[in-house]
């Protein structure tokens, strides 16, 4: 695995999606242009995934940690937090919930629709 | 000698990897779901910054380059919902459609939420995306005025209390039969840390969790180019 290589690739795809996003005239976050970029790479075959592969997977296997510089930013907010932790949990639990069962509730729908629809095609 | 120690390029690195490593083993042994390792870790990290008088500034000339990778990481996302192409492909509508239906009704919820308890715009930008996965998150705030670290917190606190529920949510709406619905929901409404537990429940919940974080976030963030 040359490493070096793969950093190249998937910094590069970080770097051209970078500027795209900046370039753009509405927000388009960097991170998912470079999702889009990665996929749809792999898609067309012009990068293989042996060539990323290592170095994706060792950023995807500690994405969570990755995260606490972020997270002790908070420290800058302990007033918010102490102001509004509660409305905020309240806001995040009852989304979450709705959001659970709207997603859960739709998919088993489509899936029913999908069924009949093949169900009657068999039946003609 | 405080400074000597704390206001150079690795003293935050060291931290970082210091508390994560305190936070993997308390929450090894607690066993409660909701105690995280990285809500542990900011803890410990936040108490140790603030009892020891260390400014952020120098923390984060160290942590800054821990930041910096979480692009790259979630470019990696990018190769997860290419491997998983397979199970997309089968469950394209199903998918898609759960993703957006959950997308557009978490925003309606969060906004209409944030009004009735009147939040102010910056709060609401920050609570706002806290189903999408944090990277997504993060930049979503961003440009919608929020505060990323309480952006981050909220995100955490979702995927947390997501995890920890899941598989009551999971007999209440019935979907012990139907892996592909549940793992869009665990995915659409709790991101990355309610797709461990999505994993730990079947091969197809996790693949179809892993795959609704990629498009429940893309969904997400076209949602707010229209809000």
């Amino acid at each position: 695995m040359n490493v070096i290589r793969q950093i190249l690739i998937v910094f590069g795809i970080c770097l051209a999606a970078t500027v795209v996003s900046g370039l753009l005239p509405f927000t388009l976050p960097a991170s998912v242009l470079a999702i889009l970029l990665l996929a749809g790479l792999l898609g067309v075959g012009l990068v293989k995934e042996g060539s990323v592969a290592g170095v994706c997977d060792f950023l995807q296997k500690n994405l969570t940690f990755l995260f606490l510089p972020a997270g002790v930013g908070l420290l800058e907010y302990l007033d918010v937090l102490a102001e509004s932790g509660v409305a905020l949990a309240a806001v995040c639990v009852v989304s979450g919930f709705f959001t659970f069962a709207a997603a859960a509730l739709t998919v088993r729908l489509v899936q029913r629709i999908q069924k009949g629809v093949r169900h009657e095609r068999t039946h003609l | 000698m405080k400074e000597l120690i704390c206001d150079n390029n690795v003293f935050g690195i060291v931290l970082c990897a210091l508390t994560w490593q305190i936070g993997l083993w308390v929450a090894a042994k607690c066993k409660n779901p909701l105690i995280h390792p990285l809500l542990v870790a900011i803890a410990l990290t936040v108490a140790a910054l603030a009892a020891f008088r260390i400014p952020l500034e120098w923390f984060y000339k160290g942590a800054d380059y821990l930041d910096m990778l979480l692009l790259p990481a979630t470019a990696a996302l990018g190769l997860s919902v290419w491997r998983q192409r397979q199970v997309l492909k089968e469950n394209f509508w199903p998918v898609v459609l759960g993703c957006a239906v959950g997308a557009v009704v978490n925003a309606v919820v969060a906004i209409g939420l944030c009004r009735l308890l009147a939040m102010d715009d910056s709060l609401a930008g920050s609570v706002l995306p806290h189903s999408a996965t944090t990277p997504i998150a993060i930049a979503l705030s961003e440009a919608g005025g929020g505060l990323p670290a309480v952006t981050t917190l909220c995100v955490l606190f979702t995927g947390i209390v997501g995890a920890a529920f899941a598989p009551l949510l999971v007999k209440l709406f019935r979907l012990e039969e139907h892996p592909v619905a549940a793992g869009v929901a665990i995915g659409s409404a709790s991101h990355a840390v309610g797709t461990g537990r999505a994993m730990e429940m079947g091969p197809v919940q996790g693949a179809m969790s892993s795959v609704a974080i990629g498009v429940a976030g893309l969904l997400t963030t076209l949602l707010s180019l229209v809000w």
